[in-house]
């Protein structure tokens, strides 16, 4: 049988009975968030909200890292002047540029 | 408390529709018995105000399950009962731990003995070891009757037995003491 324990430390006078029953009806109506906030459930959603931010806040990280290609393209490109000079850019460059600027260094033929 | 005329399940279904007063008057109605009760279960009387706390928690949440047409206080007393032994499991694994990797000295609770006042002048030694020799819930019914004047109705309700089951208790242990306070009585109960 479970054992029982005598009540002689629980004070007996109506003052105090007034007052723990208003704490304890203050606390059932305080309760309501704050409930469900101690329990596992709303700590399950917490944990899964901050890991989901982090993975936001990784993934914006990730779009500012360096080109890992476009610097390999520059490291290998031609050292000569049109060959350097279509590397790294979206579109050819001008001809009339090329032709002065291969002008203007003697470029080669 | 008042002279609030209300029945229990009226002041539940106000407290539950916002009226913080009436669902008050109901918890001041039943404090006192829920928390002995909790007390004579844990042994503690922060334990006890926690779990009375955390029963009419229970209660005001889950107010859509309570059947008005029964009585509510046994229902409460039942809720009492379960978060006591959940936390009593709780605090029994601790110890279980505690002990197996020895850390610190684990104070036990101490047991139920009876209000030393009732038998001043007595041999405390012999009325301990009578007193012991009493069931737990003869214990329990013994002091909450005669020690805090709960009806014994009331005391069926806390702990889930029949008012007459509680009175076989609080005869037998007022039986036991009495031999114990005055051996050569004229055996008036």
């Amino acid at each position: 049988m479970t054992d029982l324990f005598d009540t002689r430390r629980i004070p007996d006078d109506p003052a105090h009975w007034d007052s723990l029953a208003a704490r304890v009806a203050s606390g059932v109506h305080r309760g309501g968030f704050l409930r469900f906030a101690a329990t596992p459930a709303a700590w399950a959603a917490a944990l899964l909200l901050v890991t989901a931010a982090g993975l936001l806040v990784l993934a914006a990280r990730g779009s500012d890292r360096p080109d890992i290609g476009r610097e390999l393209a520059q490291a290998l490109a031609p050292a000569d002047y049109p060959g350097g000079s279509l590397v790294g850019t979206d579109g050819a460059p001008a001809v009339g540029e090329l032709l002065l600027d291969a002008g203007l260094r003697g470029g080669d033929r | 408390m008042g002279n609030d005329d209300r029945g229990d399940a009226e002041l539940l279904a106000a407290g539950a529709r916002g009226d913080a007063e009436a669902f008050g008057v109901l918890v001041r109605r039943h404090i006192r018995s829920a928390t002995l009760l909790a007390a004579q279960l844990l042994g503690d009387r922060d334990d006890a105000e926690d779990v009375v706390q955390d029963a009419f928690t229970v209660v005001y949440d889950g107010v859509d399950r309570f059947d008005s047409a029964r009585p509510f206080a046994p229902w409460l007393f039942g809720i009492v009962r379960r978060l006591a032994e959940n936390r009593r499991a709780r605090a029994a694994r601790r110890l279980r731990l505690l002990r197996r990797w020895g850390k610190g000295t684990v104070a036990e609770p101490e047991p139920v003995h009876v209000e030393a006042g009732l038998l001043a002048g007595a041999d405390m030694d012999l009325v301990r070891r009578t007193v012991m020799t009493l069931s737990p819930m003869q214990r329990a019914c013994f002091e909450l009757v005669t020690v805090r004047d709960l009806s014994p109705a009331e005391v069926g309700a806390m702990h889930g037995i029949a008012e007459a089951t509680v009175r076989q208790h609080v005869f037998r242990a007022r039986q036991a003491l009495r031999q114990v306070l005055n051996p050569e009585g004229d055996g008036n109960d």
